[in-house]
């Protein structure tokens, strides 16, 4: 449990950092180059943390919370991944959706963090 | 005139020069996990270089001598050799902090990987540490790192309720969210960062090199109680900002990219421009300095010529280190480890070798043989005292921190 709470947290700020990107890109404040960098080390980031969580072993009785964080931080993954391909792109017409969907995304990663704590 | 020019170069080149990839990362961490809470530690920690880099910078323009030429010979050989393997090794750790620092900053301007920048960074730093003047290097990339100021003029330009900034900057008020571990190792590695044994070691010896004498020590001190503190401000604004910024999107800093985006929302395209030139002039310059660091280090003790006023055909193993120096941290970073970890692990072992850095110039500083009327005067050594019991504390609370957190998780 302790593990799933920090990979949701890096994985949580993996995708507020996209979030801001994708303002920032939006209103285009951000150069190209760093936007790349910063969208591909968010993604590295969370990637890593995921598959770090998804290599754990977990005991019988935490398996249910195991499938559901995984899936949780799986979808976030993706998610990241399509916010780095948008933005190598310049793909800006993407940029309004895919900043509703880092919203959801974070605020379900937040869910699930509280619903472990308690 | 000149004088005065000189004085205010020596500042401005103080504050410029002051910030480097460890207060970048770990102020930027600090402000978007905790505020402004932290910012006694940042205090305490200027407080503290800006002393021991005073009495360094006096005894280099008494003595004519670097204080670790001093060390050796007033401590022996044995405390000499504990206190050049400690400093030099975080020194070196810091230099490859440094040469991966450059090669981030200017991996957000390439956008091309990391590990075919780093390379090209080394050679560079070693071609300015073998051919530019001192001078030169000291006071373009200190001026140059001026840039960072655009973090002060982003804070204000994010228009923060700045009553409730100062509330929790004076209230040190831990985020109810934050663990009191974390909080205190959070805490040891910035007084780690802002007092990086390698700045006072670089302080000292680049004295000698611009041949400092006991006329110069109003301008060291200028440059020292002005600069420093200045430059600690930048810190200050850099963790202000980020807590602005980052801090509501619970974004934990775990890359440089991220440390530039509040003055991306801040001031745009332009302040980020400028931030990326401040990155690149902080990280390189400190690269220069923790490069020097490490040959003035071994080259004083071991009592070889040393220094970038000696033509080099005259102090080969001074520059054979450079070279082996630069060589051997250009390799660790192509071994893909990650610069920002090799940033955190420097903070918090820097804080670990304070100790050893620290006592030795207080009791050279000390010394009326060495220092004459100059000697240490009774407030320089009560608050040098009371600063070796701080730094003796974070020594100590450093690694069982670190682990504890798992190095502030």
């Amino acid at each position: 449990v302790d593990q799933a709470h920090k990979t949701l947290q890096d994985v949580g700020s993996s995708v507020g950092t996209a979030l801001l990107l994708v303002r920032l890109a939006d209103s285009d404040k951000v150069m190209g180059k760093y936007q790349q960098i910063v969208a591909l080390d968010s993604e590295t980031a969370a990637g890593k943390a995921a598959d770090k969580f998804a290599g754990e072993q977990p005991e019988p009785g935490d398996q249910t919370t195991y499938k559901h964080v995984t899936t949780v931080l799986s979808d976030a993954t993706d998610l990241l991944s399509e916010v780095r391909i948008a933005i190598v792109r310049r793909d800006t017409s993407r940029y309004a959706g895919l900043e509703r969907a880092l919203k959801k995304t974070q605020a379900q990663l937040t869910k699930v963090e509280g619903q472990l704590r308690s | 005139m000149k004088k005065l020019f000189a004085v205010a170069l020596g500042i401005l080149t103080a504050i410029g020069g002051f910030v480097d990839i460890g207060d970048l990362v770990t102020n930027a961490q600090v402000g978007a996990r905790f505020g402004l809470s932290l910012s006694w530690v940042v205090i305490v920690g200027v407080v503290g270089i800006c002393l021991f880099a005073e009495m360094s910078g006096r005894v280099a323009a008494v003595s004519g001598r670097a204080t670790f030429d001093l060390v050796r010979e007033r401590l022996g050989p044995r405390l000499g050799l504990l206190n050049l393997l400690a400093s030099m090794l975080i020194t070196f750790l810091t230099f490859v902090a440094e040469i991966g620092g450059v090669a981030l900053s200017l991996q957000l301007i390439a956008s091309i990987h990391v590990l075919l920048i780093v390379p090209f960074v080394g050679l560079l730093v070693w071609l300015i540490l073998w051919r530019a003047k001192f001078s030169l290097m000291e006071n373009v990339l200190g001026l140059l790192g001026l840039a960072l100021v655009v973090f002060a003029v982003a804070l204000w330009q994010l228009g923060p309720d700045w009553s409730a900034l100062v509330h929790q900057a004076v209230g040190a008020h831990k985020p109810h969210d934050e663990h009191w571990r974390t909080f205190a190792y959070y805490a040891v590695a910035l007084f780690g960062a802002a007092m990086t044994p390698y700045e006072v070691f670089f302080f000292s010896s680049g004295g000698v090199e611009e041949g400092w004498s006991t006329e110069d020590i109003p301008t060291m001190r200028a440059n020292v109680f002005i600069g420093f503190p200045l430059g600690g401000l930048l810190s200050l604004a850099i963790a202000g900002s980020a807590w602005l910024v980052l801090g509501p999107l619970q974004i934990s800093v775990d890359s440089l990219g991220q440390v530039g985006l509040p003055v991306a929302a801040a001031l745009g395209k332009v302040g980020l421009s400028v931030a990326i030139l401040g990155f690149v002039a902080a990280t390189f310059g400190a690269a220069c300095e923790t490069g020097l660091s490490v040959g003035y280090s071994i080259a004083q003790y071991f009592g070889s010529q040393w220094g970038k006023y000696v033509r080099p055909s005259q102090a080969t193993a001074f520059h054979a280190t450079l070279l082996l120096a630069t060589l051997g941290a250009t390799a660790f970073l192509m071994t893909a480890v990650d610069p920002i970890v090799v940033t955190e692990m420097s903070v918090v072992f820097s804080a670990v070798a304070l100790p050893l850095t620290y006592f030795p110039i207080l009791v050279v500083a000390n010394d009326p043989d060495y220092m004459g009327d100059n000697v240490n005067g009774r407030l320089a050594n009560a608050l040098g005292t009371v600063y070796l019991i701080l730094i003796l504390v974070a020594a100590v609370a450093a690694i069982p921190l670190m682990i504890w957190t798992r190095m502030g998780q």
